[in-house]
């Protein structure tokens, strides 16, 4: 018994012992000890790359909370103007806004499937509309039957091309709706998850697919100006969304060399894609002046196309004096009140300057040309109106002279 | 009459003159500030909006003028006001008070000749309590108070 007494003696003064050894800890060290285990949570916040990682760290964060709770008095004070337990909760809070983001992404990305699947149907139903649509142009039939068929089919193609259009903007839109506004540096997490999202969404075939189809459909008909002016709106639109993604991109793919590639294809599409919108513009004004009989010389910019204007009205000014004096009046009616005023001006130089295909500067001259024109072929019509004004004048002189002198008679 | 007045007078004159005091009033800093001189010496404890030059401390600790350099200085407050300063090497706790745009040293509390190898001071109202690896000390302003 009393032997028993002893080991509990010794073992009480050993583990009082301790007891003070452990005690004598500095505040600082444990202050310090917190911030850093609160610090590296943040951190591990910041680069989750899934709900699961987010979840162990809320085991991590009741973890820290536990381990620290018996200074929570020294914590409160140290941690000012926080305090522990609202250092904590703001960890919580970090961590559901990030979980947040996750529920997010599975949601977008389910939805991104969906709409993939959706692409793939339009995208082999276009291919097949274009290579039939190749066939009819192709054969040597060309009835009225064989034409409203191709008709038919170009304007299915336009119809799908659009459909196919705004789900692969959709799928653009989902995948990437939280790194436009993000600044340019992504951390690795947000690297590797953007990276993933490019090759699930299949995000540079369907780009790619996207320009080539609407290349195809400008080749295969002739538009009105109203559809000019969607297509090229949706030629900006497009090169916009791809612009705002373009940088992200590459720096994603900065040690890729197949992706940056397949992102300098994509670049080189699109400058493709807005010239051959542009000139199936200029194209279709060319075509308006030709239905009325004005050949003009070929142009393919607002500046070619101003100077070529200006060099026919100047041919035509100069011609005015030799050419009969109807023939100038007829040649000036098609191309300035049949073509300029009638289509040009209402229908096409609102795309034109919307779109800086031609400025401001370029219209005025071409008007000013016009203008120019006009008062060189009615020089005649003008000088009557003189002759016509100074017989009104005389005939009153006569008339108030005839006036008074009969005043001066009577008198 | 006269007598009356001079009273009045005199009476006005000691109450303008009177000091307040306002107490209780408590000045201990939660935790020991960790702060480390930049080239002049000076540490600056940003909570507590205070600096002072420590390189004359280190001076008198070392006899060296330089030895500030590269050191970590351990600085507390204690419930009544009293500066508590040391470092690593130091054989002794230099206490402080405030005085008129200085700090001038009111204590010296010799720990161990030795010199101190991991000190750090902890807030243990009234006293400070110095730990240096297992040793622990409880320091009032002027001594080491046993237990």
């Amino acid at each position: 018994m009393r032997t028993a007494n002893k080991i509990l003696i010794v073992f009480i003064f050993t583990f009082t012992a301790l007891s003070n050894v452990t005690n004598a800890q500095s505040d600082y060290e444990k202050t310090e000890k917190f911030k850093e285990s609160y610090q590296q949570l943040e951190n591990d916040i910041r680069n989750a790359d899934s709900l699961a990682e987010c979840n162990k760290i809320a085991f991590k964060i009741d973890s820290l909370a536990n381990d620290f709770r018996q200074d929570k008095k020294l914590l409160d004070a140290a941690l000012y103007p926080d305090n522990f337990t609202s250092a904590i909760l703001k960890l919580k809070t970090q961590l559901d806004t990030r979980k947040n983001d996750f529920t997010q992404i599975v949601e977008l990305q389910t939805q991104v499937v969906e709409l993939e699947n959706q692409t793939d149907n339009l995208n082999r139903r276009n291919t097949a509309l274009i290579n039939e649509i190749g066939t009819l142009k192709n054969s040597r039939k060309k009835d009225s039957e064989t034409i409203a068929s191709l008709n038919r089919l170009v304007s299915t193609l336009r119809s799908s091309i659009r459909e196919r259009d705004e789900l692969v903007k959709e799928i653009i839109d989902s995948l990437f709706q939280e790194y436009v506004n993000k600044p340019l540096t992504l951390n690795e997490a947000e690297r590797n998850a953007f990276y993933g999202k490019i090759e699930s969404g299949n995000l540079f075939y369907n780009v790619q697919r996207t320009i080539n189809d609407n290349i195809q459909l400008l080749n295969v008909t002739q538009f009105e100006p109203d559809d000019l002016e969607s297509l090229k709106e949706k030629q900006v639109d497009f090169k916009k969304v791809w612009t705002q993604l373009g940088t992200k991109i590459a720096k994603v793919y900065s040690e890729d060399k197949k992706g940056l590639n397949d992102v300098s294809h994509i670049n080189d599409l699109f400058l493709k894609w807005e010239a051959r919108v542009n000139q199936k513009i200029w194209e279709s004004v060319d075509e308006k002046f030709q239905n009325n009989g004005i050949k003009l010389s070929s142009f393919k910019d607002g500046e070619q196309f101003k100077s070529v204007v200006a060099a026919f009205i100047d041919d035509e000014i100069k011609y005015s004096e030799l050419r009969d004096k109807k023939d100038s009046q007829k040649s000036y009616s098609f191309f300035v009140d049949s073509t300029w005023f009638k289509t040009i001006k209402p229908d096409y130089l609102p795309i034109l300057t919307d779109y800086n295909l031609l400025t401001s500067a370029q219209k005025d001259t071409i008007e000013n040309r016009i203008s120019k024109w006009n008062a060189a072929i009615e020089p005649s019509a003008i000088n009557e109106i003189y002759y016509y004004a100074a017989g009104v004048v005389l005939i009153i002189l006569l008339l108030v002279g005839f006036k008074k002198l009969r005043k001066k008679q009577q008198s | 009459m006269k007598l009356r007045i001079s009273l009045m007078l005199l009476m006005i004159l000691f109450a303008g003159c009177s000091t307040l005091t306002l107490e209780p009033a408590k000045f201990d800093w939660p935790l020991e500030a960790v702060v480390t001189p930049d080239d002049d010496g000076i540490i600056v404890v940003e909570r507590y909006s205070i600096a002072v030059n420590i390189a004359d401390l280190f001076l008198k600790e070392t006899e060296n003028p330089n030895s500030f350099k590269g050191s970590e200085v351990r600085f507390i407050r204690n419930v009544d006001g009293y500066y508590f300063i040391t470092s690593k090497g130091f054989k002794s706790v230099y206490v402080f008070e405030a005085d008129n745009g200085t700090l001038s040293q009111s204590g010296k509390i010799l720990i161990t000749e030795n010199g101190l190898n991991n000190p750090a001071f902890n807030q243990r109202t009234p006293f400070i309590e110095l730990i240096d690896g297992n040793e622990s000390y409880n320091l009032s302003d002027n001594e080491i108070v046993k237990d």
